[in-house]
């Protein structure tokens, strides 16, 4: 049976230098770089945990041209790594093995945009903030909002299956993709999906999503977009306390109210994120809650009333609602700076990402605050609470010696706690390079050689980004484990 | 360690009806290797599907696996055995006010498993999706008797391929679900329908584009048109459309619903509670095996956009003047029956309507034939344009190709 060490590194059958002349041939030479002050940009992505420098990347300017250069590589044995704006936070478009990166970066056309059916056609590359600003004119958006809008890519989203703060009411980028135009590894393109719903035959369209470019490379999308509603509210709750907050998202979730989005800050992160972003926290605050509803104006009133009450029964010790949309831009604000503001606190900073049962949520997250005693790390939770989605984030300065090890193991105790607690290793940042060795914890051998099936299926040629998602063999050791964590935090980068 | 009781085999011949999922996977291993077809049954309702079963196919049923395994209101997730029925299921989860908003035809007998398999919808779609978005993970026996999971039992998960996906309306050709696990909804204050008897199709299909524009969110959005019978001199047009949510805002939708219909100069009724049901139920069975023999069910997709036009399709290349047709708008889905036709009569309604849709970007099934017919018809249509994939990728799964052979479109 085709266990895990079905992965090997194909063989080549072209050289390099023969592999950069065909592909500059077939799409011109300036669609192809390969020197290598070109290459630097594309050995690592937004985890820069794990590096790993490309042969040679191509920037096609069509789905033709993809194909072209897909086939010629496939065809030599030769890595192929889709690659969108590189923000990944699991190593999704490192080259492991070399070979060639595809770009997506020119395919980014909003293609035309249909209000009738509410859907857009755009092409991999589009930015997904720009996609909902387009379709604002039609009181329309694109509801998964990762963190990252403003800079991932909708290809690179339907690759990871991204989510965001919002997809706890309107469901993750899977729930918003309904067609697409795939290039396979031999070259081929093939269409899965359809605008017309539930067409006979397997919805391959659904394995796709979430596959981090093991299927192949995805150079069109049609995508639901979502009505604006037509009210909004948003509040902030206030604890004394971590649990107390954690409480009021399980008993929320568990009095039958899905909110539009409920994400949590907690301890130093708060008095950091108001010093730098004067989001109007209050700086005593343990633990905060970013509470919004929406829908109809005339139900609003009446589900902030029940939300108020819970997290006052809960403990909370205030509940600040937004006036105006400026005072809620500027709740969201510290939300958004939360990341770069945690900078004042830690040089450097490693985000995990697991999940859990409601439930469950405060047992997870005491753990949290223990294992940060136990090594002597800062861990501070800003996290899609609604969800169980934990992003616990740890930080620490790498020239203390020895702490990147530390802040690893501490990550790694965490996630399996996740587990343990009837959860999973990744709820949208993907398992990549960083978190296939993780994915036996979840999944028996068996149920991993099913997904190496579906992969063989559609890349019989084995060259589709190698070494990502799941656990592989010994071929897949040469990236160099730069674990270099994120030298400076971004500016304006949130989680 | 779950122990294995031997499989029971029942009266019928060919039936077999483990009361494991490790017990009905050791039946799919020893299939496979005896290269005998094998027919997933849930309840059998929607065994019309498909072409002819293969006369020796074992029947390997669902219905000893209907325990539910975890109910977590808290986290409002749900793991059940798929052998169980949809209403046992709402049952248990109107006792925590939580439902799984999808309302398939026949909910009292069809099994959770052979609902997912066949695809099966039903109105609520346009407001709640399908239950590809509810599923969030599964266990299957495939056909060559491993049994895998995918996905999870928390509301959002990365970690590996969602395989899952791709065994809902595959009609068990991949594998056997035995095991599923659904996120779930808190269960509306109030749901409230408004009827409108309608001129005719192209005003109905105005009608219900109205119906959808802010701050309206109708849940369901039906378009019914029925045959001129016994003395009615013609045939009806209604419209049905269900709101959905907090008591004063459906309140608003429907008295918003109401003037539009008023400027209209149309009627329009009121239905809540039983009578809202009641209303949905009836619709529902136009989705649902007519019984007699001389019907043919069709399942119509196009863009939504295009449903009025895929309607008209339908009763101008209807072969008799008996049609009647459930279209749901804003989603670009309809059911229709064609009633008193003959092989020749039927083949070429079925060509002509496959060219005006396919103009459409649309496609149509054959759910149902009578059984002289079924053998005749091309009931799934043209072939999907990924059917190598989904050959590779069955012929990994059920590599003797077991499960329902011969039956479905891959
Ligand atoms: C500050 C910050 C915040 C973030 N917040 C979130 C968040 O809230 N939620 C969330 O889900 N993620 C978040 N992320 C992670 C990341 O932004 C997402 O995973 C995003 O979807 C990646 O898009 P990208 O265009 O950058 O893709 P890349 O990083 O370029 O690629 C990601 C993966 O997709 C594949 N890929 C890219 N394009 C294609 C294509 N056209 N066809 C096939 N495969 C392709 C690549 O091979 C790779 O495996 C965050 C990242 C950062 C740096």
């Amino acid at each position: 049976m085709a266990a895990f060490d079905s992965q090997h590194d194909p063989v080549r059958r072209l050289t390099r230098i023969e592999l950069i002349a065909r592909l500059s041939d077939a799409i011109g030479p300036r669609a192809v770089l390969h020197r290598r002050e070109e290459l630097l940009l594309y050995e690592y992505d937004g985890s820069a945990l794990d590096m790993a420098e490309p042969d040679v990347v191509v920037v096609p300017g069509s789905t033709a041209d993809v194909a072209t250069a897909v086939r010629i590589a496939g065809e030599a044995g030769w890595p192929i790594i889709a690659r969108g704006a590189g923000t990944g936070l699991s190593g999704g478009s490192v080259p492991a093995l070399g070979g060639v990166v595809v770009s997506l970066a020119r395919l980014n056309r909003i293609v035309h945009i249909d209000p009738e059916n509410r859907l857009a056609v755009v092409q991999p590359g589009v930015v997904n903030a720009d996609l909902s600003v387009a379709a604002a004119h039609y009181g329309l958006h694109f509801a998964p909002d990762p963190s990252s809008q403003k800079s991932s890519t909708i290809g690179g989203n339907a690759a990871e299956n991204a989510g965001g703060p919002h997809c706890l009411k309107y469901g993750v980028t899977t729930n918003h993709v309904i067609a697409a135009t795939i290039v396979l590894s031999d070259g081929s393109i093939v269409r899965l999906g359809s605008e017309a719903p539930d067409a006979p035959g397997y919805d391959l369209l659904g394995a796709f999503v979430g596959s981090e470019g093991t299927l192949g490379i995805v150079t069109e999308l049609t995508v639901r977009l979502t009505p604006d509603p037509e009210d909004v509210r948003t509040f902030l709750a206030i604890y004394d306390d971590l649990e107390p907050a954690a409480d009021s998202v399980s008993a929320i979730i568990a009095a039958g109210i899905v909110p539009a989005a409920l994400e949590m800050l907690e301890g130093e992160g708060i008095r950091v994120i108001e010093e730098s972003v004067h989001a109007g926290y209050p700086t005593d605050a343990e633990a905060v809650l970013l509470i919004e509803i929406d829908g109809l104006r005339d139900d609003l009133d009446e589900q902030a009333g029940r939300i108020e009450a819970i997290c006052r029964a809960c403990g909370a010790r205030d509940l600040h609602t937004a006036r105006d949309e400026a005072q809620r831009a500027r709740l969201w604000a510290g939300r958004k700076g939360a990341l770069a503001a945690c900078g004042r606190i830690r040089p450097h900073y490693h985000i995990q990402d697991g999940v859990v049962p409601r439930s469950r949520l405060t047992e997870v997250l005491r753990l949290t605050k223990d294992v940060a005693a136990r090594y002597n790390l800062v861990i501070v939770n800003i996290f899609h609470a609604g969800d169980g989605n934990l992003h616990p984030l740890l930080l620490f300065d790498l020239r203390e010696p020895g702490v990147l090890d530390r802040a690893m193991a501490a990550g790694e105790e965490i996630l399996y706690a996740c587990v343990a607690a009837g959860g999973t290793i990744s709820g949208e940042h993907g398992i990549g390079l960083e978190k296939r060795d993780y994915m036996t914890w979840i999944y028996d051998p068996d149920d991993i050689c099913a997904m190496l099936e579906l992969r063989a299926a559609f890349d019989p040629y084995n060259v589709m980004n190698p070494c990502k998602q799941l656990p592989t063999g010994a071929s897949c050791g040469d990236v160099k484990h730069a674990r270099g964590a994120q030298r400076a935090i971004a500016a304006g980068a949130w989680v | 360690m779950q122990q294995a009781r031997p499989p029971v085999h029942s009266t019928m011949t060919h039936e077999i009806v483990p009361h494991t999922a490790a017990a009905l996977a050791g039946v799919l291993r020893d299939a496979t290797n005896d290269r005998r077809p094998v027919t997933p049954w849930g309840a059998g309702l929607h065994q019309y599907l498909g072409y002819a079963a293969a006369p020796e196919a074992l029947q390997l049923s669902t219905r000893a696996l209907n325990r539910i395994i975890e109910y977590n209101p808290a986290d409002l997730t749900l793991t059940t055995e798929a052998g169980i029925t949809l209403d046992d299921v709402r049952r248990t989860l109107a006792t925590h006010r939580q439902w799984l908003p999808w309302d398939p035809p026949a909910p009292g007998t069809a099994t959770i498993g052979g609902l997912l398999a066949s695809g099966a919808g039903g109105p609520l779609r346009l407001g709640y999706g399908s239950p590809r978005d509810w599923t969030l993970g599964m266990r299957v026996a495939l056909g060559d008797g491993r049994l895998v999971k995918s996905g999870g039992r928390v509301v959002k998960n990365v970690a590996g391929y969602d395989l899952h996906k791709l065994h809902l309306g595959a009609l068990g050709t991949l594998g056997v679900i035995v095991e599923v696990t659904f996120k779930l909804a808190p269960l509306p204050d109030s749901m409230t329908t408004i009827t409108v008897e309608c001129d005719d199709l192209a005003q109905a299909c105005r009608l219900a584009a109205q119906l959808r524009e802010r701050p309206l969110a109708p849940v369901s959005l039906a378009i019914v048109s029925e045959p001129a019978n016994g003395n009615a001199a013609r045939g009806s047009v209604l419209l049905a459309a269900r709101f959905a949510g907090a008591a004063g805002g459906v309140a608003r939708q429907i008295s918003a619903a109401l003037s539009i219909a008023a400027l209209h100069n149309l009627n329009a009724s009121t239905h809540t509670g039983d009578l809202d049901t009641s209303v949905w139920r009836r619709i529902s069975t136009i989705g649902a095996p007519p019984d007699h023999d001389r019907t043919l069910l069709l399942r119509v997709g196009v863009p939504p956009s295009a449903l009025h036009d895929a309607m008209n399709a339908l009763q101008r290349h209807a072969p008799g003047d008996s049609v009647r047709i459930a279209g749901h708008a804003g989603v670009g889905l309809a059911h229709a029956w064609w009633q008193e036709i003959e092989a020749h009569a039927a083949m070429r309604a079925l060509d002509g309507l496959r060219a005006s849709l396919g103009n459409l970007g649309g496609y149509a099934v054959v759910e149902r034939a009578p059984e002289a017919l079924r053998a005749q018809l091309n009931l799934w249509g043209p072939s999907p344009a990924a059917l190598p994939l989904m050959q590779a990728l069955r012929q990994r799964w059920d590599p003797a190709g077991i499960l329902n052979r011969g039956r479905f479109i891959v």
